[in-house]
């Protein structure tokens, strides 16, 4: 378990002492949630909302005003009792923006640059050098000094040091802002492997909506100092409109089981998908998604995540004929925030939710199926969704 | 050039006088720089006026502050003797304290450029991986530091070779004792038909700065090499 109850003062300067600015000014942030570990919580919220600072605070770097940090059992920080446990016992390993290799050590010697200090201070070194260096694909670098690496591969070194330290919880502060669109899915991947491979409970913050939805196993938003909501990504309360731009809205997150492997249509092209998801009541609910290219990664029987944005919902007051779209089924409209069922002519409103199967699909404005103009829909009522597509995020974090 | 024996007495002196000079300011001058970079505490300014005094008083008053308080009589000068035996009045290691404190200034100040250059941001990913003060300042702050170390360590050997006032003020020019290259100038020059030999030092003086010169250098770049800067 995860538990962070912190508020945290910061006056942010520049390093290297610039002229003082008016943007000098003391940020404060506030912020709760309590998340099940393993998994992973994305700290969501536009830049410079004082995010990082969280972090800081969390490894030791920054001192909260108040609060209290604990992690599975272990007390970091509790302001009532007076315990701050220092940045170099508290075992967060730490992911910067930039990553912050050492530059007068090659590559090998950053990377055991926290597992020499974690075998020193005793306890066993379960993650060692050559399955860290396996997983995230390290051996062709080993040798190689920081400033002739690529920023891609920065970050992964910066990730395999953080992680051959034996961290109790991983930190991760913007680990791909830095990066170019290539490179970011690159090392989003090896983010998943290492959530997956080595579940270390991990902290990661980002205004990326992309790399929460699939990375993230619970999200905190934050945005003026404030903490908005923080619930498990599949059950975020939607829709989150008020927060202007960066409304956390990664459409639909649905996990579910993969049950049966497609040939695609012709002959070509890349396999098909059916995924199993739901429960609840409900039959459960088969999306058919692309595999995408190349060799299958997954098994029969593995967990999946997708996402359906609601763009890509359709409701209508009929079944929807079968085999079209990725998947079609039954269900009941939910009245939610930001419904106004009562405006004339509407095709309906943002924030609709769909409730079929323990699933709340949100369907979207903006789109005006023959069938559908003029229809109001209010909660309660049954209703036919159609999911015209959905996009495969990869694999599931085991269940909590 | 085939160097007499005052000479060659005069140089190997100066290059004594100077490595014992840099040994005794490096450590506190490293400590003073890491000080001045990285800490603020009540009267900082004061401390870093201090430091800087040796630059802008004349070296005589220097020598003569370092007589009164180090020598035979002053305070510590006497507390010295008296403890270990150790005199620094007119011998070659009182020269090396006086060139230690005029050249300290010089050494501080390259040494803290330096270590203002790393990013701190550095140190702080090291406390995360579990390094504490010490351990961090070996095994990150010092290496990182090092270019700095080594041009403050050229500075202060150079201005030790050439320092006159606050020598000569403290130990006086005695020849095989005290007596570097500078005061043997001095003294040849003092000299009737002098000129040549004083002439003759200052050559040496010259080819000593040059290869000091490119010396540091040529480490300069070694390091930058190593570290993948410039």
């Amino acid at each position: 378990m995860i538990e962070v109850d912190l508020v945290v003062t910061h006056v942010h300067h520049r390093q290297h002492r610039a002229a003082p600015s008016p943007t000098n000014a003391a940020i404060r942030i506030e912020t709760s949630f309590r998340a099940v570990t393993p998994g992973v919580v994305s700290l969501f919220g536009r830049s410079g909302a004082g995010k990082s600072s969280l972090v800081l605070a969390i490894a030791g770097l920054l001192r909260p005003q108040s609060g209290r940090i604990v992690i599975d059992g272990e007390v970091l920080f509790d302001s009532g009792r007076g315990i701050d446990l220092p940045a170099e016992r508290r075992r967060t390993g730490v992911v910067f923006q930039d990553g912050r290799l050492f530059p007068h050590l090659d590559v090998r010697r950053n990377l055991e640059y926290g597992l020499v200090r974690a075998r020193r201070a005793g306890g066993g070194a379960s993650i060692s050098l050559p399955v860290v260096s396996g997983v995230l694909g390290l051996e062709p670098l080993l040798a190689r000094a920081p400033w002739t690496l690529s920023g891609g591969e920065r970050q992964r070194v910066a990730l395999g040091r953080a992680l051959l330290a034996q961290p109790r919880l991983l930190l991760l502060d913007e680990p791909l802002a830095a990066l170019d669109d290539e490179r970011k899915a690159e090392v989003l991947h090896y983010l998943q492997q290492v959530r997956d491979e080595f579940r270390v409970p991990m902290i990661h913050v980002s205004h990326s909506i992309d790399e929460v939805a699939r990375l993230a196993t619970f999200v905190v938003q934050i945005d003026g100092g404030r903490t908005l909501a923080a619930a498990p990504l599949t059950a975020f309360p939607r829709p989150l409109v008020d927060a202007g731009a960066t409304a956390f809205d990664p459409g639909t997150i649905i996990a579910g089981q993969l049950v049966a492997v497609e040939g695609p249509a012709g002959g070509a092209g890349p396999e098909v998908l059916v995924v199993e998801a739901g429960g609840f009541g409900w039959p459960p609910v088969r999306f058919r998604v692309a595999a995408g290219a190349g060799a299958l990664p997954f098994a029969l029987g593995d967990r999946l995540r997708l996402r359906v944005r609601p763009e890509d919902v359709l409701l209508a007051s009929e079944p929807w004929p079968q085999g079209q779209g990725s998947a079609c089924f039954e269900g009941v409209v939910a009245a939610g925030a930001g419904d106004d069922a009562s405006s004339p002519g509407s095709v309906w409103s943002s924030g609709r939710r769909l409730v079929a199967g323990g699933l709340a699909l949100r369907a979207a404005a903006g789109f005006s199926p023959a069938a559908l103009v003029g229809e109001a829909w209010r909660g309660g009522e049954p209703a036919h969704a159609l999911v015209t597509r959905c996009e495969l995020l990869g694999r599931e974090p085991m269940a909590y | 050039m085939i160097l007499s024996e005052a000479e060659q007495q005069a140089v190997w002196l100066s290059l004594v006088v100077a490595t014992r000079s840099v040994a005794l300011s490096l450590p506190l001058a490293v400590a003073v720089a890491w000080v001045l970079a990285r800490r603020n505490f009540p009267g900082k300014t004061l401390v870093d006026a201090l430091v800087h005094l040796p630059l802008v008083l004349p070296p005589v008053v220097i020598g003569y502050l370092l007589l009164l308080s180090l020598g035979a009589r002053g305070p510590i000068g006497g507390w010295l003797e008296s403890t270990f035996g150790l005199r620094l009045v007119f011998t070659s290691l009182g020269a090396s304290v006086a060139t230690a404190v005029m050249s300290f200034p010089l050494m501080v100040r390259a040494i803290r450029l330096s270590i203002e250059a790393i990013d701190p941001g550095l140190e702080a990913a090291a406390r995360s991986l579990g390094a504490r003060r010490f351990d961090r300042f070996v095994s990150i702050t010092l290496p990182l530091m090092l270019p700095g170390v080594l041009a403050g360590m050229v500075i202060a050997f150079a201005a030790s070779l050439g320092e006159f006032g606050a020598v000569i003020t403290f130990v006086s020019n005695i020849p095989g004792e005290t007596q570097t290259l500078p005061l043997a100038i001095y003294s040849a020059l003092q000299t009737p038909d002098g000129d040549s030999i004083a002439l003759r030092l200052a050559t040496l003086s010259f080819m000593l700065a040059l290869g000091g010169l490119v010396l540091s250098e040529w480490l300069a770049r070694r390091v930058k090499r190593r570290y993948g800067r410039g």
